[in-house]
């Protein structure tokens, strides 16, 4: 390298700080510079692409890390002890002893950063050296280099399922429609694939595309962390300005699917990067408990200073008291001796070298081991993992665990935490008709059963009484079989692949309605008359619009396939290989499951004659009507694999192809649609207009190849629909128009009341005119640069005005399995729950019943106004209400339970900084609250309100990007890894695949990790001040003079080995209560809310116990000792040995449970005492002058009087809280200890028990969300829908019932 | 040395276990949490994720679950308390059993024979005293000389000494530790042997005994060596073991008389001190000492009333399963 001038280097590095601060960047391409130094190179104060994520550096990880480490105030406490022990006139050991403990501590620390660090910096090397194809002018060609090489401006090369190095804008796709598939799984863990466009007009596409003809500036923005949006346009050398967005943006870590090879220019590289810029790590939370026990050192803080000023004064006592200098008062070097009050003022400082100890150094070092030891228990728990996704919980907060344990409040999402995101077609309206799909009902309600049946066929070899099982159940299979089932077909989904929504066809099939069916045959043969007019009938139109209005990607079965076979890139060494090895396996196993299940049902046909016949009527009706073609093509049909971007997308395309409007294919520029009639038509897409959450709609405008008419389709929630219903459909109808908006919003209700999902589905008819118009404003729109996204909202709205109705569809989210069940163990659990959902109310209501949120016994209050003061009053006399409910004698019993619906108006009201107090007051009092139709911020909102008002623990669950907000908010958010991709998991602290896991993770994890942390802690505590304390009371016998009668090693080695495993290990092994009996009675969690065990009164509790223990163990000592001839280490010997006993059989009668591992340490620890003792004082003559612990130990343990002062000190100091514990057990036994007693029986035993418990207080048995028939759309109450009919007779009775099922299941698991 | 590498091994292989253990635990926790921070997928043949189903990582490890409560504890206060008390009276006779005199000679009172010799100007002072024994004394009969208040475990005090230089340590004769200073060197630059305040202040009383059955016994001055753990004590003269006990014959009465060289004139007024002669006979457990065995005795009645009380409460608040 050339030598610079420093000046030139800062002119360089001010001039690379302005570029890379501006809004806007001008990039152009690298090609023509090639070859030339650095200094010349356009782009070369951007960053290159290799990404380094250490924190540390080789040379510097000494100092940086213990900057790092002397940011916690306590390392800062310690090594200024050290120092302050070097300091001649205040130390009270040697100084190089001070500097052990905190010495051994930082080094354990800087050790694990060190570790941590390394392995980042494996991991960055690994991907710096990827290899990647980069264009090089030289040679004319794409050359391989690494990832680390890629720079700003060059040309890159990416082929078939290769990782995208950096962030590319799409220049060229070898695709013919200049499309390309990413799968961004690695980014926000979406699946399925997203279309990229190549930048238009830019390069020629057909003779390939050359990048040295590339002479275009790309001007982009600044980076920033938004994946979904990204703003730029190229301006060409001709000064013409082609607009490009995060449509043509390749992302660095996704992989190129379905693409042979594109070729893409750099924007971002390394940290500049999109991904990673939305790579932060871990996240760093401080636990309710430990700001706690930090108020808590702080008056240990204080006890110490108090102890440290009485130790200094009564120095300066003790010296005043003094007739004449005695012989031990030893004089400075010059042979006079220092003022009393000086020396007393030093003495304070040197009592604080001296009983520093008594904040618990080890503390912070051992909550982190413990902390560690619990995250690996909870990521271990067989329970928690998920089989169908392969994944355990994700603990991604590490030090957050026992915040689990003292939940008040938890604020969940609906779809896909509460429910499965997984939808299915249930029923529909179309021009005011309803069509109630009752064959697919019932297909659906029977779903499970082949299954059970396969599942009965394939044990039948080793079970044959199960096959009499099957016979009989017939009458229940809805109820019992669910849980095989769903276990079944996830298992069945998770093999044929994991990774799309939707490939059980079990799941996409619909039933057509054969009245529909008859509906549309006659449409067609009607519009077959009537040429040229096909599109005007409205079921037509409607089942188009399913198939049209949408942004689902199609592709062949076999195309996956070909996906991962056609290059196996050089990059990705033989990982394709097998990828489609496994594929293929699986793909045989789901072949082999079809097959049997073919079998199955040919085989026992009486065991279900009647469902078989329906399912072969149906099947038979539906090939015979909608696919009169070969079976070939029928098959070929079925390869058809639809990747949506929602389910809900998929679900409706699914239906359409159900009625044979089948979606064949979707390109940039057009849709493919089969009719029924096997007709193919070609629409010509001229403008998607995505969804967004503030039009709550999407629409898509086509050119109809048949009529030429421009029509737009738009779908969306019915409230954002109907009010923008204009023209009637067409003149003739025109009079009833406005009765089927009436009768398709009575529809739309008693869906909502079903708790299905609800779209509304338009159509508007736009003229030629109208349509180049608007062009011109998107257009406009589209290569605006600021506030681009304000803009093209706005013309869609424009273009989204006097829709017509077609109808609208009910889409059926299923509840979770085991959901109702853990909402019922929270509320038993004392935690109030909040549902938040974008849902309509009558949908969240009944969902909210179907999932025992709410009861029937329940006094719910609706809230829903429009305007404030109607709120304000609403709000007051609610509150009035519940409050008089609450004191009403006759609700005292029955603990009232209320429960609020509240909808996201009246919620924006009711958070209005001057009702905000009545809300949370009214909130407070209710054990549910339902909110409907809230926006994500207002999620936020509401937890932010809870938790600051009423300053509770709280807790969010989502699983979708509209809950991170939330999930941030919250004390402890629980992230979701569903349908709806990483986002939640990534802003979350522990990451869950299943709601009903929380059920476990809270009431177990939870609260064992709280009650072993916080046991764990006061232990500490107590364990220091005990100690400690014997120093302290020797001071009155030697003057004050800061005298040990403990060899310093030993009182290092005292709390740095021999009692610092046992409370660890209590922290991470003790189990109080099983995790049977805390699931099955969920009041034991309510031990850790609120103040919890570890509050004020227990941490004095134990610190007066400290002091009195070690009285106990200073005094009998002292006066068994007074008087005799024994020396000081001989004194201090029994002192030791009787401390050690005191604090680990204290520890003994605070362990619940004893394993192994209990047994090992305790007994290991006081093992390592007498050995490392008796070595200490065996060897060490001279080596720690000036004491002199030689052969101290062993002639104490030839005297049978240290065994006597050792047995009488110890159970002394321990009498008390011994027979404390067995007093308060006895007369007022804990619920914990009466969960202890559940426990030590037996099985059955342990069940009537829970069982009682929990009916003690009602009626607890859990009910079930039951997929029953869908009622047609009457006036039933939503409660009918969710009979009560599991009475504990029935549970107990022969009839073979979910819960029965569900407690055998339970109690397998654990035995 | 060696001493100092053996200790430093000592932590150092602790550290190390300590270490280990908290790696391997991370090591999965590690992994657990970084999965999703990997950007590159580059273990497609990545074995399942589900967790080792074994007693340990399920938490479900056999365990002894015990509960305190009334009716179990009480076998164990009975037994503790029967014990307690059988010890404490076995002690309680042993104590008693053992005769004490003590011969105070410091003579800050004037009816003291001694109180001549608190006068700092007398160089020279031998004072008598004449004790007579009401019992016998069964030998071995030890005399100790008593102190009280001198607060020998005074930090500074303590450890101004050199235990090298009392090791035989020869380099530390001619260059004594720094722990020893002032009393490191004289004035005349010359180091002192034995150093340190410890060893300026030497205990030298003498004592003879005049008229006793058992013969007279003259003692060397003694060095205060050992740090005592309590201002008051007892010294038993463990350098000359052998002849320190006046007899071991059985002591009945005689006259002890005490010589004092004033020289050595020993000052305890400075501190409110005493001097003492100690005439004891010790048992198995020592010097006498009547605390331990009344507290084994209060210790183990509380045991039995505690027993009691328990019986008492296990009869009113039964427990469900007890029945």
């Amino acid at each position: 390298m050339t030598w610079r001038s420093p000046l030139a280097l800062m002119r360089d590095a001010l001039q690379g700080q302005r570029a890379r601060e501006r809004e806007l960047r001008n990039l152009v391409s690298n090609l023509p510079y090639e070859g030339l130094e650095k200094a010349k190179q356009p782009n070369r104060f951007f960053p290159s692409n290799a990404i380094k994520t250490t924190k540390y550096s080789l040379l510097f990880f000494l100092p940086m890390n213990l900057y790092e480490q002397f940011h916690r105030m306590a390392n800062l406490y310690f090594v200024g002890l050290a120092i302050l022990n070097f300091i001649p006139v205040v130390n009270a050991f040697q100084p190089e002893v001070g500097l052990i403990p905190i010495c051994v501590i930082m080094c354990l620390t800087a050790l694990k950063d060190a570790w941590e660090d390394f392995r980042r910096y494996q991991s960055d090397r690994k991907i710096n050296s990827l290899p990647c194809l980069i264009y090089s002018r030289r040679e004319k060609r794409y050359v391989e280099r690494r990832w680390k090489d890629v720079q700003v401006g060059d040309f890159v090369k990416v082929l078939c399922n290769e990782i995208i190095p950096a962030d590319l804008l799409l220049l060229y796709s070898s695709d013919p429609n200049g499309v390309c598939h990413i799968e961004t799984a690695n980014l926000d863990g979406e699946t399925n694939l997203k279309q990229r466009t190549v930048v238009s007009g830019i390069c020629p596409l057909n003779p390939g595309f050359e990048p040295e003809s590339f002479n275009a500036v790309v001007v982009c923005e600044k980076p920033n962390i938004n994946l979904n949006h990204f703003k730029c346009f190229v301006e060409k050398p001709d000064k013409d300005k082609v607009g490009a967005s995060i449509e043509s943006l390749l992302l660095r870590g996704c992989t190129m699917r379905n693409t042979n090879h594109a070729v893409g220019f750099v924007v971002y590289a390394g940290h500049e990067t999109k991904s990673m810029l939305n790579n932060n790590g871990s996240r760093y939370k401080r636990s309710k408990l430990e700001r706690k026990l930090n108020i808590d050192v702080f008056f240990c803080l204080i006890l110490l200073l108090t102890m440290c000023l009485i130790g200094a004064f009564g120095h300066y006592l003790w010296l005043k008291s003094l007739p004449d200098v005695p012989p031990f008062l030893v004089p400075d070097s010059n042979g006079h001796l220092d003022d009393p009050s000086l020396t007393s003022f030093y003495m304070f400082f040197t009592m604080i070298i001296l009983l520093q100890i008594l904040i618990p150094i080890s503390l912070y070092v051992s909550i982190e081991l413990v902390k560690v030891g619990q995250i690996f228990f909870i990521t271990n728990d067989m329970d928690l993992y998920d089989e169908e996704t392969d994944s355990r919980v994700q603990c991604r907060a590490l030090n957050i665990t026992e915040d689990l344990g003292q939940i008040e409040y938890v604020f969940s999402d609906k779809t896909g935490t509460l429910t499965e995101n997984k939808m299915v077609f249930r029923r529909c309206s179309i021009m005011g008709t309803e069509y109630s799909h009752r064959e697919n009902a019932i297909r659906l309600a029977v779903l499970d059963e082949p299954e059970s049946e396969e599942e009965v066929i394939f044990n039948q070899h080793q079970q044959l009484p199960r096959t009499r099982w099957s016979l009989e159940a017939e009458g229940i299979s809805s109820i019992d079989t669910h849980r095989h089932g769903s276990r079944h077909r996830s298992k069945v989904a998770a093999n044929a692949q994991s990774d799309v929504a939707f490939s059980s066809p079990l799941e996409t099939e619909v039933i057509p309605d054969q009245k529909l069916l008859e509906q549309i045959s006659r449409a067609e043969s009607g519009s077959g008359r009537r040429d040229g007019s096909r599109g005007m009938d409205p079921h037509l139109d409607f089942f188009l619009a399913l198939a049209i209005c949408n942004t689902v990607v199609v592709s062949l079965a076999t195309d996956h396939r070909q996906r991962v076979c056609t290059s196996a890139p050089s990059s990705q060494t033989n990982n394709p290989l097998e990828a489609f090895s496994n594929l293929v396996k699986k793909a045989g196993t789901l072949f082999q499951r079809k097959s049997n299940r073919n079998r199955t049902l040919s085989e026992i046909p009486v065991t279900d004659s009647s469902k078989t016949d329906s399912r072969a009527d149906s099947n038979g009706l539906q090939t015979h009507s909608l696919h009169p073609q070969s079976a070939a093509l029928t098959a070929a049909l079925e390869d058809l694999c639809y990747e949506a971007e929602s389910p809900d997308e998929a679900a409706l395309v699914y239906a359409a192809k159900a009625y044979g409007f089948i979606l064949m294919a979707r390109t940039p520029g057009s849709v493919t649609v089969r009719l029924p009639s096997g007709e193919e038509l070609v629409f010509e897409v001229l403008e998607t207009l995505t969804f967004d959450s503030n039009r709550k709609r999407m629409s898509v405008l086509v050119r109809n190849p048949i009529t030429k008419e421009y029509v737009l389709y738009t779908k969306g929630a019915d409230y954002a629909i109907m009010e923008l219903l204009g023209t009637p459909y067409a003149e003739n109808i025109s009079s009833i128009q406005k009765s089927i908006a009436a009768d398709t919003q009575h529809h739309l209700d008693c869906y909502a009341k079903e708790g299905l999902r609800t779209l509304c589905i338009t159509k508007k008819v736009v003229s030629e005119n109208e349509y180049q118009r608007w062009l011109g404003e998107r257009k406009r729109a589209r290569a605006a640069i600021e506030s681009r996204e304000e803009l093209i909202m706005q013309t869609s709205v424009q273009l989204e005005t006097n829709l017509t109705l077609l109808g609208a569809t009910g889409i059926e989210d299923r509840l979770q399995e085991n959901v109702p069940d853990s909402i019922m163990a929270l509320r038993e659990a004392g935690i109030h729950v909040w549902v938040l959902t974008g849902d309509k109310p009558e949908t969240a209501v009944n969902i909210g019943y179907a999932c025992r949120l709410l009861e029937e016994e329940d006094l719910v209050i609706n809230m829903s106004c429009t305007n404030k003061l109607a709120c304000t009053s609403i709000l007051d006399c609610t509150l009035e209400e519940v409050r008089r409910y609450g004191e009403d004698p006759r609700n005292v019993d029955t603990a009232p339970n209320t429960s609020l619906v509240i909808d996201g108006n009246t919620l924006a009201m009711a958070m209005s900084p001057d009702l905000q107090g009545r809300f949370v007051d009214l909130a407070k009092r209710c054990r549910s609250v339902l909110c409907c139709r809230v926006t994500p911020l207002q999620k936020s909102g509401v937890v932010k309100l809870v938790r600051e008002k009423l300053k509770v623990m709280t807790l969010a669950v989502g699983d979708g990007a509209n809950d991170v907000n939330m999930i941030q908010a919250a004390d402890v958010g629980i992230g979701i890894s569903g349908q709806e991709g990483m986002q939640a998991v990534m802003a979350s602290d522990f990451a869950i695949s299943r709601f009903k896991h929380l059920k476990k993770l809270l009431l177990v994890h939870g609260h064992w990790c709280y009650t072993r942390l916080a046991n764990m802690i006061i232990y500490f505590f107590y364990k220091n001040v005990a100690y400690v304390n014997l120093l302290f009371w020797y001071q009155f016998f030697c003057g004050f003079s800061a005298t040990a009668m403990i060899d310093y090693w030993l009182m290092i080695f005292f709390n740095l080995f021999f009692t610092s495993t046992p409370p660890i290990m209590f922290g991470i092994f003790d189990k109080d209560v099983s995790a049977e009996v805390l699931q099955g009675v969920p009041e034991l969690y309510r031990t850790g809310q609120g103040k919890g065990d570890y509050n004020y009164l227990t941490f004095w509790i134990s610190i007066l116990d400290a002091f009195y223990q070690s009285l106990v163990c200073f005094f009998i000592p002292y006066w068994a000792y007074q008087g005799s001839d024994v020396d000081i280490f001989t004194f201090g010997t029994p002192l030791n040995t009787t401390a050690l006993f005191t604090i680990l059989l204290h520890l003994a009668i605070e362990i619940k449970s004893w394993t192994v591992v209990h047994w090992i340490i305790m007994v290991g620890s006081v093992l390592l005492y007498f050995v490392v003792t008796l070595a200490y004082s065996a060897l060490c003559v001279t080596c720690n002058p000036p004491s002199n612990p030689y052969w101290i130990l062993q002639s104490q343990m030839a005297d049978p009087m240290f065994y006597l002062i050792c047995t009488l000190t110890t159970v002394v100091a321990l009498l008390p809280r011994y027979t404390f514990h067995v007093l308060k057990n006895s007369v007022a036994p804990s619920p914990l200890l009466q969960g202890r007693q559940l426990d030590r029986m037996d099985g059955s035993t342990r069940d009537q028990w829970i069982k009682e418990w929990r009916g003690f207080r009602g009626g607890m048995s859990v009910k079930r969300y039951e997929l029953s028939d869908p009622p047609s759309p009457t006036l039933e109450t939503p409660a009918d829908y969710f009979p009560e009919s599991l009475t504990d007779a029935d549970l107990t009775g022969d009839d073979l019932s979910l819960n029965v099922i569900t407690r055998n299941h339970q109690r397998d698991v654990p035995t | 040395m060696f001493i100092n590498i053996y200790i430093y091994v000592c932590v150092r292989v602790c550290v190390c276990v300590y270490i280990y253990i908290y790696i391997y635990i991370y090591t999965h926790v590690y992994n657990q949490s970084n999965r999703i921070r990997t950007m590159v997928k580059n273990e497609p043949e990545k074995s399942s994720d589900r967790p080792d189903n074994t007693a340990f990582t399920q938490q479900r490890l056999p365990a002894w679950q015990p509960i305190l409560s009334a009716g179990i504890v009480i076998p164990g206060f009975v037994l503790i308390g029967l014990a307690f008390i059988g010890v404490g009276v076995a002690l309680f006779i042993t104590s008693r059993d053992i005769q004490v005199l003590e011969l105070d000679y410091t003579g800050v009172e004037s009816s003291n024979p001694c109180s001549k010799c608190t006068d700092p100007n007398v160089r020279k002072c031998i004072c008598t005293i004449v004790f007579s024994l009401d019992t016998l004394f069964k030998g071995p009969v030890f005399m100790y000389y008593g102190l009280t208040n001198y607060f020998q475990n005074q930090r500074r005090y303590g450890v101004s000494r050199d235990d090298n230089q009392l090791y035989g340590d020869l380099d530390y004769f001619k260059s004594p530790g720094s722990d020893c200073a002032p009393f490191d060197y004289d004035s005349n630059d010359r180091p002192i042997v034995p150093c340190g305040a410890l060893a300026n202040s030497m205990f030298n009383g003498i004592y003879a005994n005049t008229d006793c059955h058992a013969g007279s016994h003259a003692n060397d001055s003694i060095l205060l060596k050992e740090t005592k753990p309590l201002p008051s004590w007892d010294y038993l003269d463990n350098q000359s073991k052998s002849h320190s006990f006046i007899s071991v014959q059985d002591l009945s009465s005689g006259v002890l008389q005490l010589h004092e060289v004033i020289e050595g004139n020993y000052p305890v007024v400075s501190f409110n001190g005493r001097k003492k002669v100690v005439l004891s006979n010790v048992s198995w457990m020592g010097g006498k000492n009547d605390f331990l065995g009344i507290a084994y005795l209060v210790v183990g009645s509380l045991c039995i009333v505690m027993s009691i009380v328990m019986l008492i409460v296990y009869a009113k608040f039964k427990f469900p399963e007890d029945d």
